[in-house]
């Protein structure tokens, strides 16, 4: 990853754990924690656009959240532009979310159903100061024509539109403060095929129009490398892999990405067929996670956890025996 | 043929009248034969399975036919379907969570079908329910045959739904998105595991998913639907290698690929699917379709039979070959 | 959605139709008596006491010799003002509170809640006794304690429904947007709650009917020589077998004004359910 030429990089997230209490088992037995993001560290600079891709739980959501303080890291730090997130007074806080926008995956749940569109693509810009009613009507208009909607749109409500009409609207929600960081949740893949391909059309538009750099979270490989120029695999919180997607997809190194990369369903007839079933058990405690469901485990995988170290090509990869 | 299904129209009442969901779509499917329906959503591909199963919401209203085993499923009364549903057909469901009861075990709910259809006694079904839980691969079946279903993942879920399917020996089992709720590695293992046991058993088994690549795998034959019609058929190869109709094609091509140039333009598909209230008399996929022409809109393209099986319903084919 | 469409799904609504039309009728009731009864309704006239009904009473006069209809149209005004502060108290207040438990959560949401089970624990009638043994009786102590026995269900709907719309994406993307808790609880939260809200909101008014005529009929109520349905229930007992109209007058309406209210509030029900509106 290389260095932003000038300064802080646009997003660095330093060591992040983020712990989450469950309810106890017994009576007065301690509350067990869930560690949906173990320490995890890694910079985006800007104008090359990072994939975060893992299966459900691996805590991909959650990173994504506290990448832009939707949640507070239990330790560690999320810093925008140089500024720690975390540590900053809510007032300051709030000025930083101008840069920093979501696009979340539902696009039926992610859009208030008793707002108008204007409404809900402006209030960003209502919780920003010194922007009139009229300049707010303006940019509102913008950002709808800039997602190819109208302006016209504004006045409808979101159940007047199809679902990749809303993941518009979703969108130019983001849009409209002009942020630099957009964290796109799942974006497409609440969506039909069809309308896959506008959205991510879109999204790269935009990219290049407006500057913006996505942090974008997918189980799709084939999405998160249209987007995105550097990756990150994520298994049960942890990164076991990163680097440029080219050199990732095409020669993995971590033997779950592998696995990742094979049983995505391709357009062919013909077809490699699946590992021996994973087992369901929570793993070891020591070792590497994924140790339990991988073909080429051996005894030390088991006992010491492998740490994230440098490829040659500009990789990193956690794995005591990489492919 | 196992299964022949004729003309089948389905019209289902909504608030804002009677709509056609499905539109004289025709396939048929013999003994241990896989076919794939692909659509998106409204597409009419999840009411053809349900039709298939007389499962079909309250006041559908049917036309066509459905021959399975020489029989009209559209004529038979609930009782006779009853008595064919879970023991000649049975049904996987895309989120086994909410299909199957939260307050019974397992094994209790693979045993059901056993002692309803085949009068087995409940010891007898109980141990059935347990070799049929090794069948379909979960480790230490007997523990798990008195689990509950929160306490399994959501891939021993999916399983003990299969090994529920499995129960009386079906001829034809239709899996309605059995995968899309589940992470990909694990989807993988699923789908190994139908088509294992489809093969094994000479099973016929009709695999609707939104995902062509998933069908592309899995079945050997594939029927494209998009709003109620049964746009293009046949062989999966033939489909894949030259797709006839030009919502294959815009279908096949609007996919991103790993391994294409990134930012690279996908050949998105303009405009959204007709919704079921407003759709046309003619070809649904008109005015989407690159190579709309007036008689497009006019009338239900008929169907053309391109060699083989392979079959699509469009009236712009020699067009689409020369745009090709 | 267009108001257009909503009455013309409200009209093939037969429930909800009856029920408007039987709770119109109850205002209309409590409107006409502030302009118009056919006699005072306090007028204490002894020497026609319990006429059986006839063309110069058309349902007769009590014991008393008060005109039943001037009393029944007078009734239905407690009746109605009841109903507006007592639910007016629960929502104000109960809506306040399970705003701020779902928006707080944790501790706050925990002492919040149990303070409102607490209050389950006393059905309105007993708080009534209880206020009005501390304050002695009376329409405004009646109201009092019906409101306050309102407060926790009010509070237990918003928090219940609150936490749902707090955990769908659009509250996350107005903490993204910047947006403080107060905003979103007054701007997302709020709008959509409110629909069930209004439909628990009938049911309660209606409840509130119930209580006060209880609490009248026990003497903890409206007293003499102010009309109420409750009252005119209580006064009838004695006469139960010289003259049951008396009770059955009263009670009629009782019975027709929940019966509206009830059936408004199901029929709101389901005019407001997006399901049932937007379709996706």
């Amino acid at each position: 990853m290389s260095e932003q030429q000038g300064g802080a990089p646009l997003l660095e997230i330093a060591d992040l754990v983020k712990t989450y209490r469950l309810p106890r088992e017994r009576l007065f037995g301690p509350r067990p924690q869930l560690r949906a993001v173990d320490g995890v560290s890694f910079r985006v600079t800007a104008g090359r656009s990072f994939g975060i891709v893992g299966e459900s739980g691996s805590g991909k959501s959650t990173l994504a959240r506290a990448a832009i303080a939707l949640e507070w890291p239990t330790s560690g730090q999320a810093r925008l532009m140089g500024s720690a997130m975390n540590l900053a007074p809510r007032a300051a806080l709030r000025k930083m979310r101008a840069h920093m926008q979501m696009i979340f995956q539902d696009p039926y749940g992610s859009l208030d159903p008793r707002q108008t569109v204007a409404r809900i693509v402006g209030e960003p810009l209502a919780c920003l100061d010194g922007i009139s009613r009229a300049d707010g009507a303006a940019r509102i208009a913008e950002a709808l024509q800039a997602v190819g909607l109208s302006a016209t749109d504004a006045r409808k409500y979101p159940h007047e539109f199809s679902g990749g009409q809303r993941q518009r609207v979703a969108i130019a929600r983001a849009l409209i403060t002009r942020p630099r960081l957009v964290v796109a949740d799942e974006p497409v893949s609440a969506l039909d095929v069809s309308i896959q391909a506008q959205v991510l059309n879109l999204m790269t538009d935009l990219q290049q129009q407006f500057g913006i750099t996505y942090l974008l979270i997918s189980h799709d490989l084939a999405v998160v490398e249209h987007i995105c120029d550097e990756i990150a695999v994520m298994y049960r919180g942890r990164f076991v892999e990163t680097g440029p997607s080219e050199i990732l997809l095409a020669s993995p190194a971590h033997p779950y990405t592998r696995a990742l990369i094979d049983a995505a369903p391709k357009l062919q007839t013909a077809r490699r067929r699946a590992p021996a079933p994973a087992s369901d058990s929570p793993g070891p405690k020591t070792g590497c996670a994924y140790a339990s469901r991988c073909a080429f485990a051996q005894s030390k995988c088991r006992e010491e956890a492998p740490a994230l170290r440098p490829l040659v090509d500009g990789r990193h990869v956690a794995c005591h025996f990489p492919l | 043929m196992l299964l022949e299904v004729a003309e089948l129209s389905v019209d289902l009442p909504t608030s804002g009248g009677v709509r056609r969901i499905v539109r004289s779509a025709s396939f048929a499917l013999d003994h241990g034969q896989t076919l794939g329906i692909v659509g998106e959503s409204g597409s009419g591909k999840t009411m053809t399975a349900l039709a298939l199963m007389g499962l079909l919401p309250d006041g559908a209203t049917t036309s066509g036919a459905i021959l399975f085993e020489g029989r009209d499923l559209l004529k038979l009364n609930e009782a006779q379907m009853r008595d064919l549903r879970g023991d000649r057909v049975a049904m996987i469901f895309q989120e086994p969570m909410t299909a199957l009861n939260p307050l019974h075990s397992i094994g209790r709910q693979i045993a059901e079908p056993l002692i309803l259809h085949r009068g087995l006694s409940n010891a007898a079904a109980h141990a059935e329910a347990v070799r049929l839980l090794e069948r379909v691969g979960l480790p230490d079946p007997v523990r798990r045959a008195r689990a509950y279903p929160h306490q399994l993942s959501g891939g021993q879920r999916q399983r003990a739904m299969i090994a529920m399917a499995l129960g009386c020996a079906p001829r034809l089992i239709i899996a309605d998105e059995p995968t899309t709720a589940l992470d990909v590695t694990v989807q993988a293992q699923i789908l190994d595991l139908i088509a294992d046991l489809g093969a094994q058993s000479d099973m016929a088994l009709i695999l609707v998913s939104h995902d062509l690549a998933v069908i592309a795998q899995n079945c050997e034959r594939v029927l494209v639907m998009y709003g109620g019609m049964a746009m293009e058929s046949g062989r999966t190869d033939d489909v894949l290698a030259r797709p006839a109709h030009p919502y294959t094609k815009a279908l096949l091509q609007a996919r991103p690929r790993v391994g294409a140039r990134r930012g690279e333009r996908l050949q998105a598909i303009a405009g959204a699917a007709p919704s079921a209230g407003a759709m046309p008399k003619g070809c649904p996929f008109a005015g989407r379709c690159p190579l709309t022409i007036a008689a497009c809109g006019e009338a239900l393209p008929a169907p053309v039979m391109l060699g083989g099986d392979h079959m699509a319903r469009c009236i712009r084919i020699d067009a689409a070959e020369r745009a090709a | 959605m267009s108001d257009d469409r909503f009455f013309a799904r409200a009209r093939r609504n037969g429930g909800f139709v009856l029920g408007a039309i039987l709770v119109a009728a109850l205002i209309a009731a409590a409107a006409l008596s502030l302009v118009w009864t056919p006699y005072p309704p306090a007028a204490i006239d002894v020497p026609h006491k319990l006429l059986e009904p006839s063309f110069a009473h058309w349902l007769g006069t009590d014991s008393l010799g008060h005109d039943v209809v001037s009393q029944l149209l007078a009734g239905a005004r407690i009746s109605i003002l009841v109903g507006i502060i007592a639910v007016g108290i629960g929502l104000v207040f109960g809506v306040a509170l399970g705003l701020v438990a779902a928006s707080v959560g944790g501790v706050v949401e925990d002492v919040i809640m149990n303070l409102c089970d607490f209050t389950f624990a006393f059905p309105a009638l007993l708080l009534a006794i209880m206020l009005t043994a501390v304050l002695g009786a009376g329409v405004v102590n009646a109201i009092l304690a019906i409101g306050v026995a309102n407060v926790p269900i009010f509070a237990k709907v918003t928090r219940a429904l609150g936490n749902g719309v707090l955990a769908r994406d659009y509250a996350m993307a107005a903490r993204a947007a910047g947006k403080g808790p107060v905003a979103i609880a007054l701007e997302h939260v709020l709008p959509n709650v409110a629909p069930a809200l209004i439909v628990q909101a009938t049911i309660q008014f209606a409840i509130a009917i119930l209580a006060e005529a209880a609490l009248s009929y026990l003497g903890l109520g409206a007293q003499p020589p102010q009309a109420s349905w409750g009252r005119m229930l209580s006064d009838a007992q004695q006469f139960m077998f010289l003259a049951p109209r008396l009770a059955v007058f009263p009670g009629v309406a009782i019975a027709m004004a929940v019966l509206g209210l009830n059936l408004l509030g199901d029929g709101l029900r389901d005019l407001l359910d997006p399901r049932l509106r937007a379709r996706r």
